[in-house]
């Protein structure tokens, strides 16, 4: 019996969507990114086209950071009082595609920022660069629903994703991307079916499903990434087999999640099983990525460039085999 | 003696307190009795009142609970929790008072669930003959058994072999002679033998009756049968007593297991409660206990470990075991029921601690076990019971539903009795709700039937979101905060009998999602461990809380059914009660419902990991997967 | 297509004797759709149902054992695409490849690290797996000699020329190494080294249809154990040949794809070969061979691995002990709950939302919710105060007080008793957490002051 390469014949593909919007659109950004669009499982080129390549976004905090290990916190140092200047250089010098800006300082329990001085934050990264942005709040229910209309209006027309919608927590949200023209982020606490329940309630809210990224919350290599790896996985397959609610492009933190474990910053004196520290923070961080891209994700939020550049080579050879 | 006083208001009463009594005590002496199903450890939040003068000092537990009333004049405080340390008057609202465990008068059980012509012939558990005998002469010195035998066999042969027992044999030398041996003899059957129980006077035997009884975790059910014809003579129900030890079976094994004589509570509570009913029916249809002589009893494994004084806790524990599954036929007097005390008694079979004889006597009663068709039987009481089969094979599970659906948990929900909102609907453009309750009485509460409708109608109109939550944008007057939840205003204190706002809250809605999510999601992996799907069944019964007026596209609108085509969806009630009747009625239904038991296949859903994930899923209104739902306009 | 419940069960006797262990017919049909009996154990069933059930029971990828004794590693025996399914059984080996060229002390050297690298991760010891002797100068039979000697591991011979390989083998095939490679070039005399010597051979055809071919004819050739090797080794091709694979094997059920797949890791750096080893330990092979050598690396592809082969149908889980929200202090709160993720993340979430600077003690119920843990006994007075016992919050606070779900205030009583700690109930539902404390919280501990 000769050989036949099985091929599933999926009945949809992942919805394209586009961040960003240049003058054309209404917007004042110079590229947009679109992401999305797979006709098949991450990189089976034999099956589908993968039209789109994932892309990175590098992460500026509003604040500089107080407790980033020294193998990162190197390359941020210069810039991270300005979060403009910090956008500016993981743009120019390690090449993001786009930039997580999230808005730390307006934590009622840190600096408690105003909803004028985030959105003032946001125009001014804007004006540094002309990549795609985009926005995540505190994490503060409360206090992101009273800022993120701010934020919105100061980015309105430049379709930025806001982040992030949730099963509890999502009206405010909702109604800040549909009037400002923005995406948004759903997010589900690494359970596939409130991630659709997240999709069905913003739909419902109006939004279109071009207008969504989902997110799940994940853990870092050793620390649960399988439970995130298969989420995104079972993910894609509901996708290809035409879950609208589904259907969207995925977004993994990757960055803030692989510097948490222990294993990315404890010196070796501290832990002299795991080797090495110079490089086991990178390696942490883009083995993880890699996990998250061949899970099916689609936008890699990052930290380190040097894991940054690894990752981006890696994309570069899984879409080498794709005829063009 | 009291050197303080409590004022409650609504019964005019002043009753004297100690200070350092709580309220709910004080009002236990006083005679003003107040629900409390958690006996008064501020965990079932039931027994709330206002303060409207005076101060009171509160106990730990809820003291969360506590706020202002509307009107800014009172304090709604828990009156378990709520310590007396000054004068002091009380408002009780009409959900905290104990009518809740009133005894309430419904309909004898009707229709083809109790049609006895399915199981012929008619022969109930315990038959009553007249026997004239001959006196025992020189010629005929037979012994007293023998000439008693003689005369039934002589009957109805087929009652071969005939055992008696030796408290029988002390009764009958005096029974017959004081009776110049014209006596009534009552015969038990128990399976392969029958008993002779009783042998007396022919004139206590005029109607020989039995009592069908539902002994529920929530809600006791007795019909009080002619056991000659099958006529139902009355039913009534009431709420078990038992609550007071906590609303779940899990409670009240953890009772049993934490008290010396927690067993034993909770057997006098169950008990008490039956004989509540029974008392009453008796008044009612002017019968003696001694009239009745058979019982026919359906109950979970635990209620019916509790009744029986059987060590419950095996059941609280994987693999959840039974201590018997078919139960041999006993006597009342063991159970200590007021019937005649050598009534036989025959309990339906358990399959596991989780499915237990209620399902068992549904499953006889809707005959799915005899049926070509893939039949689906959903029995909503404090647990969800599943079972799907046909005449070759049948498979059951349970899933923890929790008592949401039959009022319990749910503030403005009551049983479907007078004033009970059956159907409502609510117009937003009006902002107004059309409704219809039981006998027409103003409203007093919402039951499961009315709840199902509630839901579908609020997320229709948008008031609440499709997870359930209320809308609390700003606008509607309907909405507003109690506590730290969102409450919805259903009907204004105006139109309702309480004189208080209908409301549900957001934990109500919460409870009932849970509830429906836990019963779809038992369907589904059921259906999925059997390579089977919604379309192939071929009739549903949807069985226990609701009534026969349950709107089925509102159930299934809501995902609490899945979507088969609706004239497949037979909405049966008490399907129980029916099973236990037909087994008092009939061997044939004994039989049955024993086989039926025996070849039932358990499935442990709670190690089904698909079980979780289907409970999210369906934790939604009707499901995050909308392609299971075809009918649902969206 | 696998056989329903429902298609198994027609099959069977339907007497309900239990004789198979299971109550009854449907239970055991059922049992055998999960592949968790097999039918040999009901001793009542028909030639005929047996001859229909039988196509349906044949496991779809085949378990290849290298090695032997307590390094044996076993590999293969996959019945699913995706982890969310079923477990990956049989966690990929990972192989360590020492160059025969190396000056002997450096290879030794190499052999020894490989043996001893271990690394402790959940309350486990992991290691590698394999000795890949990769012959670069024609050396192997002598090396292997050495490696057999020095490896406690099992040992992979990679070597193309039969001579060479018949050579190895003669001194270390005792240990059951596995034969690296079978070629279109070769075929003959490694298949019949393979036979000769009962180890286990990868084959390797250039190509997909070639490695379905070779593989067909091993099978032919009598041969059991195989390993399979496409030749890919580019990132993007070797993940759409390990996929097409193992795709065949487990939907088509083709035989010769049946046997368990080995992966080169690529890459300049260390950080590149980290990346490679992922993609190949998700996707899909049996073995991951590499020639990485430092603990930092490896770390990383051990910890991958187990990750990608846990058990997936395990409640996701957080672990025992105690948890920070906000910057808790030791006069900050402690609230109670059990390890399941969502009950856990929800008491997070909330906690966080009211703002609070607290201690989360999470007592390990085996995945379940507060009332699910409560009724099978798992969330108890007991195992609270032990864990409050042991996951140190003693030491970090000042004044022993828990909050307790409402939903479990019943509790309350004994938890004080057992952990000597004072107890507030808090909330039932954890939503109610910011009110509670913003409300109620310093009110109720006023009593323990």
């Amino acid at each position: 019996m000769p050989f036949t390469v099985p091929k599933e014949r999926w009945t949809a593909e992942v919805q394209t969507t586009t961040i960003g919007a240049t003058e054309a659109d209404g917007g004042t950004r110079t590229s947009t990114v679109t992401i999305g669009g797979d006709q098949s499982l991450p990189f089976l080129h034999f099956e589908g086209r993968t039209p789109y390549r994932p892309v990175i976004a590098l992460e500026v905090l509003d604040e500089a950071p107080t407790q980033w290990p020294d193998a990162l916190a190197e390359h941020y140092r210069d810039v991270w009082d300005d979060p403009a200047a910090w956008a500016q250089k993981a743009v120019d010098e390690f090449g993001a595609d786009l930039i997580c800006l999230r808005l730390v300082s307006a934590d009622p329990q840190g600096t408690d920022a105003s909803a004028d001085d985030c959105a003032a934050t946001i125009t001014s990264v804007l004006e540094a660069v002309g990549v795609p942005l985009i926005i995540w709040g505190c994490g503060d229910d409360d206090k992101d629903n009273a800022i993120m209309p701010f934020c919105s209006q100061a980015a309105a027309g430049e379709r930025v994703v806001l982040g992030a919608a949730t099963e509890d927590n999502y009206k405010t949200i909702c109604a800040s991307a549909l009037a400002d023209g923005h995406l948004i982020i759903n997010q589900s606490p690494l359970d596939i079916n409130i991630q659709k329940q997240v999709s069905i309630l913003v739909t419902d809210m109006g939004m279109s499903t071009d207008n969504i990224i989902l997110y799940q919350t994940t853990g870092g290599l050793g620390y649960g990434v399988e439970y995130a790896y298969s989420i995104i996985e079972r993910t894609r397959l509901a996708a290809l087999g035409g879950d609208k609610m589904l259907q969207m492009p995925m977004l993994s933190i990757v960055g803030s999640e692989a510097w948490r474990v222990k294993e990315a910053w404890q010196s070796e004196e501290e832990a002299p099983e795991w080797g090495p520290l110079e490089k086991r923070g990178i390696i942490w961080e883009a083995a993880t990525a890699t996990f998250f891209l061949h899970a099916g994700s689609h936008l890699l939020v990052m930290w380190h460039p040097e894991a940054v550049n690894h990752v981006r080579q890696h994309i570069d050879e899984l879409l080498a085999g794709q005829q063009t | 003696m009291g050197s303080l006083t409590v004022t409650f208001e609504d019964y005019e009463i002043e009753a004297p307190a100690e200070s350092g009594e709580t309220i709910l005590e004080v009002a236990n002496h006083a005679g003003v009795r107040l629900a409390s199903y958690c006996g008064g450890r501020g965990v079932c939040n039931q027994c709330g009142v206002v303060i409207t003068s005076g101060k009171v000092q509160s106990k730990d537990a809820a003291r969360w609970y506590e706020q202002p009333t509307e009107d800014g004049q009172g304090l709604r405080v828990l009156a378990c929790q709520s310590v007396i340390t000054e004068d002091i008057s009380v408002h009780v609202p009409l959900r905290s008072r104990a009518e809740f465990f009133t005894i309430r008068d419904i309909a004898p059980l009707a229709g083809e669930l109790v049609d006895l012509d399915r199981f012929p012939p008619l022969s109930p558990l315990t038959r009553q003959f007249v026997l004239e005998l001959p006196q025992p002469s020189r010629e005929d010195a037979t012994t007293d058994l023998d000439r008693v035998l003689r005369g039934l066999l002589a009957d109805d042969a087929d009652l071969a072999p005939v055992t008696v027992d030796l408290p029988l044999l002390r009764e009958l030398p005096t029974a017959l002679r004081d009776n110049d041996f014209h006596v009534a003899v009552a015969v038990t059957d128990a399976g392969p033998t029958r008993t002779i129980s009783t042998v007396r006077a022919t004139g206590a035997a005029q109607s020989s009756l039995g009592v069908a009884i539902d002994v529920g975790t929530s809600t006791v059910v007795v019909q009080l049968v002619d056991l000659t014809t099958g006529q139902v003579r009355g039913a009534a129900m009431r709420r078990n007593a038992q609550i007071a030890y906590g609303e779940d079976v899990i409670s009240r094994i953890v009772h049993t297991q934490q008290h010396d004589r927690g067993l034993r509570e909770m057997y006098e509570a169950i008990r008490d409660t039956i004989n509540d009913i029974l008392g009453w029916l008796y008044d009612r249809h002017a019968v003696s206990p001694e009239q009745v002589i058979a019982v026919g009893l359906a109950g979970n494994a635990t209620m019916m470990n509790l009744l029986l004084q059987i060590e419950a806790t095996p059941i609280r524990h994987t693999p959840h075991t039974p201590p018997a599954s078919l139960l041999p036929v006993f006597e009342a007097g063991q159970l200590g029921l007021n019937v005649h005390r050598r009534a036989g008694v025959f309990g339906h079979a358990a399959v596991n601690g989780f499915v237990g004889g209620d399902i068992t006597a549904g499953i006889l009663a809707v005959g799915m076990h005899k049926s070509t068709e893939l039949c689906l039987l959903i029995d909503v009481g404090t647990n969800g019971e599943i079972v799907i089969g046909n005449k070759d094979w049948l498979m059951c599970a349970s899933c923890s539903a929790g008592p949401a659906f039959e009022g319990v948990g749910v503030d403005a929900a009551m049983p479907a009795t007078a004033g009970a909102i059956t159907r409502l609907r609510y117009d937003p453009g009006e902002d107004s709700f059309e409704y219809e309750t039981i006998d027409d009485q103003p409203p007093r509460g919402i039951c499961g039937t009315g709840l199902v409708e509630m839901l579908a109608t609020l997320v229709e109109a948008g008031a609440i979101d499709r997870s359930g939550q209320i809308d609390t944008s700003p606008g509607s007057e309907r909405v507003r905060e109690y506590g730290y939840e969102a409450e919805f205003v259903l009907l204004w204190a105006a139109e309702s009998a309480t004189g208080e706002d209908i409301t549900i809250r957001q934990h109500d809605i919460d409870n009932l999602l849970r509830s429906k999510a836990a019963v779809l999601a038992g369907i589904t992996v059921m259906l999925e461990n059997l390579g089977l799907t919604a379309a192939d069944v071929e009739t549903l019964y949807l069985a226990g809380a609701f009534g026969a007026g349950l709107d089925v596209d509102s159930a299934v609108a809501i995902g609490l059914l899945p979507d088969v085509a609706r004239e497949r969806i037979q909405v049966v009630g008490n399907s129980a009660l029916a099973g236990a009747y037909l087994a008092l009625m009939s061997g044939r239904a004994r039989q049955e419902a024993n086989d039926i038991a025996a070849s039932l296949t358990y499935l442990d859903l709670s190690t089904d990991a698909r079980f979780m994930d289907e409970f999210i899923a369906s934790d939604f209104i009707p499901h995050t997967d909308l392609s299971r739902f075809p009918s649902i306009q969206t | 297509m696998a056989l329903t419940a429902m298609d198994i069960y027609k099959n069977l006797p339907k007497t309900n004797c239990g004789e198979c262990g299971v109550p009854t017919c449907l239970a055991f049909a059922m049992k055998l759709a999960q592949g968790q009996a097999s039918l040999d154990q009901c001793p009542h069933v028909t030639e005929e149902a047996a001859a229909a059930l039988a196509g349906s029971s044949a496991p779809p990828m085949k378990t290849v054992t290298i090695g032997t004794g307590d390094h044996a590693l076993e590999i293969g025996g996959q019945t699913v695409l995706f982890r969310h399914e079923e477990t990956f059984y049989h966690p990929c080996g990972v192989a360590i490849q020492v160059n025969t060229s190396l000056p002997e002390g450096e290879m030794t050297e190499r052999i020894k690290t490989a043996c001893e690298m271990e690394f402790d991760r959940v309350g486990m010891t992991f290691g590698l797996d394999l000795i890949a002797l990769y012959d670069d100068d024609g050396r192997l039979p002598e090396v292997a000699a050495v490696a057999a000697e020095e490896s406690s591991l099992p040992l992979m011979l990679m070597s193309d020329d039969p001579q060479a390989m018949r050579g190895a083998l003669e001194v270390c095939a005792e240990g059951r190494p596995l034969i690296c490679a079978a070629t279109a070039d070769n075929f003959e005399e490694m298949t019949s080294l393979a036979k000769e010597f009962e180890c286990p051979l990868v084959i390797r055809g250039e190509g997909m249809e070639q490695l379905y071919e070779l593989s067909e004819k091993a099978i032919e050739a009598g041969i059991e154990d195989l390993v399979l090797d496409s030749s890919a080794r580019e990132p993007s091709a070797v993940l759409q040949d390990q996929t097409i694979i193992r795709r065949a094997a487990i939907k088509e059920k083709a035989e010769p794809f049946g046997f368990p797949t080995i992966g080169f890791v690529g890459g300049d750096d260390e950080v590149d070969k980290v990346i490679s080893g992922c993609e190949l330990i998700a996707k899909y092979p049996g073995i991951v061979v590499t020639d990485l050598i430092t603990r930092d690396a490896l770390l990383a592809l051990v910890t991958a691995r187990l990750n990608i082969y846990t058990d997936p149908q395990k409640p996701i889980q957080v672990e025992s002990g105690a948890y920070e929200v906000g910057e808790p202090d030791a006069s900050s709160p402690v609230l109670i709950t059990t390890n399941f993720s969502l009950t856990y993340y929800t008491v997070e979430a909330d906690a966080s939302a009211g703002n609070l600077d607290a201690w989360i003690v999470v007592v390990d119920t085996e995945g379940t919710s507060v009332l699910t843990a409560w009724a099978a006994e798992d969330f108890t007075a007991e195992t609270i105060a032990k864990t409050i016992k042991e996951c140190g919050i003693e030491e970090k606070v000042e004044k022993k007080i828990a909050v307790l779900p409402g939903g479990v205030a019943v509790l309350s009583g004994d938890l004080e008793q057992e952990s000597g700690w004072n107890v507030v109930v808090g909330p039932r539902e954890s939503a109610g957490i910011p009110t509670f404390f913003k409300t109620e919280y310093e009110q109720r501990i006023a009593d323990f002051n």
